[in-house]
């Protein structure tokens, strides 16, 4: 075992400062204060396997773009794209932590628990085993089934960390018979070998390998906000501490989708399943009702929640379409990126006006510019964002699925259907983030006194802007980074041996 | 075909699990959950897996169902737990658990482990040792991040179970 | 002699339990009662199935999967215990209708 491999690095740092913070804080005079100092810690070890990941990427050192090793963990692109992209919500999450934690109780679980649950989001994206999958989604899970009722007065909290709770643990029990499945099918559990073992599978096993691949995208699926499984969403996003909503929705939902392309859509492709149309159903599906829900929503993280739904189902589209469509991949990668910073900016804009105005409800937000201009301004550009408004980094990533779903070619009839179905509902979309900025700049509240904004929140969102402004103008890095992080699926096949060819 | 053993531990894990759902009190539901949960025990030790039945017994049996009826005591007032299912939700319960029976095992039957070729389990028991050597060798990152997940769990449920008189907390911002 | 697929006969009809469970019990500690019925069917699956496939793997992974049900309940008592003593009652009825 290579203890210098990122993933291990990682774990290790991350971990260590984790279980550290709550030793100090057992170790002070002082109960329960504490939360600049630990804010200042987490920040500073996140940022430095930031800066550790980068330099491994930058050093020139070849690293391969999908490796299914011998081990349980690779250390590959794929790895590191979803590694830099939870981090940097990891990052905004503890910085924003600052404020939002203010006169709080505990808030040494509360970092610790967020680091841990980040370094299971990143060691999903990592883990070439399946058993180190589990183990990795449940480190992911458990500390934020904590995280969301850490408001223990709200009535509110509780309820939708009881909901969370019972479909997450029935989401990592299904995962667990899925596995199962695939064990007793294959006699391994290397996720590269027995992708290799179920080609060769007997004909008569193939059904349990249609029911296998289809429970994990059940259980994928719960963390994903995939239509059928999405019914406990919008609750966890909403009572869960809004910050904690910004993990939940920008950080656990993009380690699903890690999960899944490393399972299923590499399953499915050289298992060559025709599941193509099943998933850009799903997709649309998700889309649609993602967004028709969030338009009869009140209270403001709500929508969101329901517009992060519809964003799975834009991410869904290039999951779909892996196996037709070189960009595909390519696009889902550069939207999950995209889609972690607007979201996590997003809700961490409602967490500042939660702190001074400590409401989430939308009659609230009138006349919100002239009160909290800054977290106006930065709410209105993810909300135009996640509705891919041109010059903004949302609109490239969505440009790009769109357009890997026009040009896929003859064999996926229904490719420029789903384009269309994406176009039609971010035009829907558009409509209640406008709503939100209508009542921001347009109309007047009551009180319009100005309001002090949080500072670290305003560091964020400041951050937020920048990239989101950015990398809308200047996106070619991004999609490099996201391009080369995706496998090559039709390499991959010439990798493995004995495939039919169709 | 299969012997007397399998039949008894089949009946007891199956009436017991369906017991711990439909039983009156809470506290024979979870007394009736830790004896399903030895009987899935009794399953692994006829599969030769008795390190991981021992496990199953000091875990969930020793540790789990304890916890469960030690918070079912815990919470336990008079006219709580009194709920009468919804009628309709039930037979819609009914109904989907056995389609779901009904189609997962038809999934299995028609599939090839009926054959008897496949569903041979005579060969000679797992060696005990091979687990340990497996667990310190191939499954060492999985073992320490288990520890970060029992850590996580540890942290996550005394910070929750922690009263707070003291501090002053302005948490429900509804 | 037993076959493999009598043990998994038996863990889908504790799956389909636990199904009924979840669907039906509006209690939170019988909601949870039914995932550890699943979470038990799927490890009599596992093992089952290293029996037959004969190597250790299955085994391995059901310890792992026993440790983490363990982690779970300990985190979801922590949340009832709050909800006991925020409603004095733990019943999914009393709460918010199921939006969404």
């Amino acid at each position: 075992m290579d203890f210098l491999s990122t993933p291990l690095l990682v774990t290790v740092i991350l971990g260590s400062v984790g279980l550290a913070i709550p030793i100090i804080d057992s170790l002070r005079k002082e109960r329960g204060a504490g939360n600049k100092l630990y804010s200042v810690i987490s920040v500073g070890a996140i940022i430095l396997i930031l800066g550790i990941i980068s330099i491994r990427l930058f050093s020139g050192e070849p690293i391969p773009t999908i490796e299914f090793g011998k081990g349980m963990l690779a250390d590959d692109m794929f790895g590191a794209f979803f590694a830099i992209s939870l981090l940097i919500v990891s990052v905004m999450v503890t910085a924003s932590s600052w404020n939002y934690m203010k006169n709080k109780t505990n808030p040494a679980a509360y970092y610790s628990l967020i680091l841990l649950s980040s370094i299971g989001m990143i060691l999903i994206a990592y883990s070439t085993d399946l058993v180190m999958l589990l183990v990795a989604w449940e480190l992911m899970s458990i500390p934020t089934y904590a995280l969301a009722a850490f408001s223990k007065r709200d009535p509110i909290s509780n309820e939708a960390a009881i909901k969370y709770f019972l479909f997450g643990a029935l989401s990592s029990a299904i995962l667990v018979v899925a596995i199962g499945l695939v064990y007793g099918i294959t006699g391994t559990t290397n996720i590269g070998q027995a992708i290799i073992s179920m080609v060769n599978v007997q004909q008569d096993l193939v059904p349990i390998t249609l029911l296998a691949v289809a429970l994990f995208i059940a259980g994928f699926g719960f963390k994903m906000g995939l239509v059928p499984f999405h019914m406990w969403l919008p609750d966890a996003y909403e009572g869960a501490p809004t910050p904690i909503g910004a993990l939940l929705a920008a950080g656990t939902k993009k380690a699903g989708f890690a999960a899944a392309i490393r399972v299923i859509v590499l399953a499915v492709f050289v298992l060559h399943l025709d599941w193509s149309m099943t998933l850009a159903i799903i997709a649309v599906f998700t889309m649609t009702l993602g967004n028709l829900g969030a338009l009869v929503q009140k209270s403001v993280p709500r929508i969101l929640a329901y517009s992060s739904i519809a964003q799975a189902g834009y991410i869904m589209i290039g999951l779909s379409l892996a196996p037709y469509s070189d960009q595909a991949l390519g696009g889902s990668l550069f939207h999950i990126i995209n889609h972690a910073v607007m979201k996590s900016a997003a809700f961490i804009a409602v967490a500042a006006v939660a702190i001074t105005l400590a409401s989430y409800s939308i009659e609230k937000y009138r006349g919100l510019a002239r009160r909290m201009p800054l977290t106006a301004i930065a709410l209105s550009i993810s909300l135009l964002a996640l509705a891919g408004v041109p010059p903004l980094n949302g609109f490239w990533s969505k440009l790009v699925l769109f357009n890997s779903a026009i040009v896929t070619g003859p064999e996926v009839w229904w490719g420029p259907y789903l384009a269309i179905a994406g176009v039609l509902n971010s035009a829907l979309s558009l409509g209640y983030y406008a709503w939100i900025m209508r009542k921001m700049y347009m109309e007047e509240g009551p009180d319009m006194t100005r309001v002090k904004e949080p500072r670290a929140i305003s560091a964020v969102l400041i951050f937020a802007m920048i990239f989101m402004v950015g990398f809308g103008i200047w996106h070619a890095p991004i999609l490099d980074f996201a391009t080369n992080s995706v496998p090559n699926l039709s390499q991959l096949v010439s990798v493995l041996p004995s495939v039919p060819i169709k | 075909m299969v012997d007397a053993y399998f039949v008894g531990i089949a009946i007891l894990t199956i009436g017991t699990s369906i017991v711990a759902l439909e039983s009156k009190e809470l506290i024979y539901g979870a007394i009736a959950l830790a004896i399903s949960m030895l009987g899935i025990a009794g399953f692994f030790l006829l599969l030769d897996a008795q390190f991981v039945a021992m496990f199953q017994i000091t875990v969930y049996v020793g540790a789990v169902a304890v916890l469960v009826i030690f918070t079912v005591m815990l919470v336990r007032t008079q006219d709580l737990f009194s709920t009468k299912d919804d009628k309709g939700r039930k037979v819609g319960g009914i109904i989907l658990a056995l389609v779901t029976l009904g189609g997962v095992g038809a999934i299995f039957l028609v599939s090839g482990i009926t054959n008897p070729m496949f569903g041979n389990l005579d060969s000679d028991p797992i060696d005990i040792k091979e687990i340990g050597k497996s667990m310190l060798t191939y499954y060492s990152p999985a073992l320490i991040v288990l520890g970060l997940t029992l850590a996580g769990a540890v942290i996550g449920a005394l910070a929750l179970a922690r009263r707070e008189g003291l501090l002053k907390e302005n948490e429900s911002i509804n | 002699m037993n076959q493999l697929i009598d043990f998994v006969i038996i863990s889908i009809a504790l799956f389909s339990i636990g199904i009924y469970g979840l669907v039906v019990k509006r209690n939170a500690i019988r909601m949870i009662f039914s995932i550890e019925i699943i979470a038990n069917a799927a490890n009599l699956n596992l093992v089952a199935f290293s029996r037959h496939v004969h190597n250790v793997e299955g085994q391995v992974f059901a310890l792992f999967s026993i440790a983490i049900a363990a982690a779970e309940v300990a985190v979801a008592l922590g949340i009832i215990i709050i909800a006991y003593r925020l409603y004095k009652q733990i019943d999914v009825h009393e709460f918010r209708s199921l939006k969404g």
